[in-house]
């Protein structure tokens, strides 16, 4: 097992980001029940003022309904506060609290209106109607996030990086770095290493084509990069003036790989590993420049 | 502290389990059954 490494989350902000996720699965229990509560006495009911009610709510239903419903909100705030400090995927769970309420509140009306209805009757098309709706407006949002954010960030976040062993995307990128064919002893540095990673990953599945795709992209921009920076280094502008004090075009070229790669890796598109490796080579080339 | 990724998996799946366990307990607290 490994241990923790530099970019993984705080202990404080997992704990927060549990006390969220935890306080949302209390708030919407309360509410499924509360609701089940209140269609066993027919789905609807008053307490309070001056009149006396027909149909008195079942007691606790109440608390348990507003409750939920405002702590939705509260532990909601929370929960997407520390995970978006967290980054990655754990920035998009708490939307599955959406889900998660109208699938269960869909669940009770679809249960009240058409599997168990009341003795004597057929089903209830109000609760049929709103049990449908509510179907597709959890249902809806889910598999469209899960359609949008891909199962490439769910495997990072679930499988880790070493430890899990790697994922078909995690081979792919090694595969895809290995490709260019530019020259220099960093870049031969950084195939060695590449190559090591390859080895110890293999075998494993291809990757999916639209990721195997977007890595190549990636691969090629940064093989360009490298390359433009090793030719400028070698053959130095010599109509540069003293003037000319920012960065040239190739130390630039670089400094904006790291960059897009910080942020691919944040975006959980990258592994650290991956990620340590790519940047290792640049900031050598770096170096080498200076 | 660090957290491993595949760590706060676990913690948050036991943390959806914990709210479900304590939201049943306190609407049963509520309607006093």
């Amino acid at each position: 097992m490994t241990a923790a490494s530099r970019q993984d989350p705080l202990v404080s902000d997992v704990a927060k980001l549990a006390v969220g996720i935890a306080g949302l699965a209390l708030c919407l229990t309360l509410v499924f029940l509360g609701m089940r509560a209140v269609m066993d006495v027919g789905g609807a009911c008053a307490d309070g003022g001056p009149y006396v009610s027909a149909q008195r709510c079942p007691q606790g239903s109440t608390v348990a309904l507003l409750g939920g419903m405002f702590g939705l909100f509260l532990f909601g705030g929370i929960a997407m506060w520390y995970g978006a400090r967290i980054g990655g995927i754990w920035s998009a769970v708490p939307l599955l609290a959406w889900s998660g309420l109208f699938l269960s509140l869909g669940g009770n009306f679809l249960d009240y209106g058409v599997l168990n209805t009341p003795e004597g009757e057929g089903i209830i098309w109000g609760w049929a109607i709103c049990g449908v709706m509510f179907m597709v407006m959890g249902g809806a949002p889910l598999i469209g996030g899960l359609s949008v954010f891909g199962a490439a960030p769910l495997r990072r976040s679930l499988g880790g990086t070493a430890a899990a062993g790697p994922g078909p995307g995690a081979t792919g990128v090694r595969t895809v770095v290995l490709g260019p064919t530019v020259g220099g002893d960093g870049i031969g540095a950084f195939r060695a290493a590449s190559a090591t990673a390859a080895a110890a990953s293999a075998p494993a599945p291809a990757p999916e084509p639209a990721r195997r795709a977007e890595l190549a992209a990636i691969s090629a921009d940064m093989g360009a990069a490298v390359t433009q920076a090793l030719h400028e280094s070698a053959a130095p502008d010599v109509d540069a003036t003293p003037a000319d004090n920012a960065f040239d075009e190739g130390t630039q070229a670089l400094l904006d790989r790291l960059e897009r790669l910080a942020d691919l890796r944040d975006r959980g598109l990258l592994a650290a590993d991956e990620y340590e490796t790519a940047k290792e080579t640049i900031v050598r080339e770096l170096e080498a420049r200076q | 502290m660090r957290v491993r990724p595949a760590a706060i998996t676990v913690i948050m799946l036991a943390a959806v389990v914990l709210g479900i366990v304590a939201g049943s307990r306190l609407f049963s607290l509520f309607t006093g059954g």
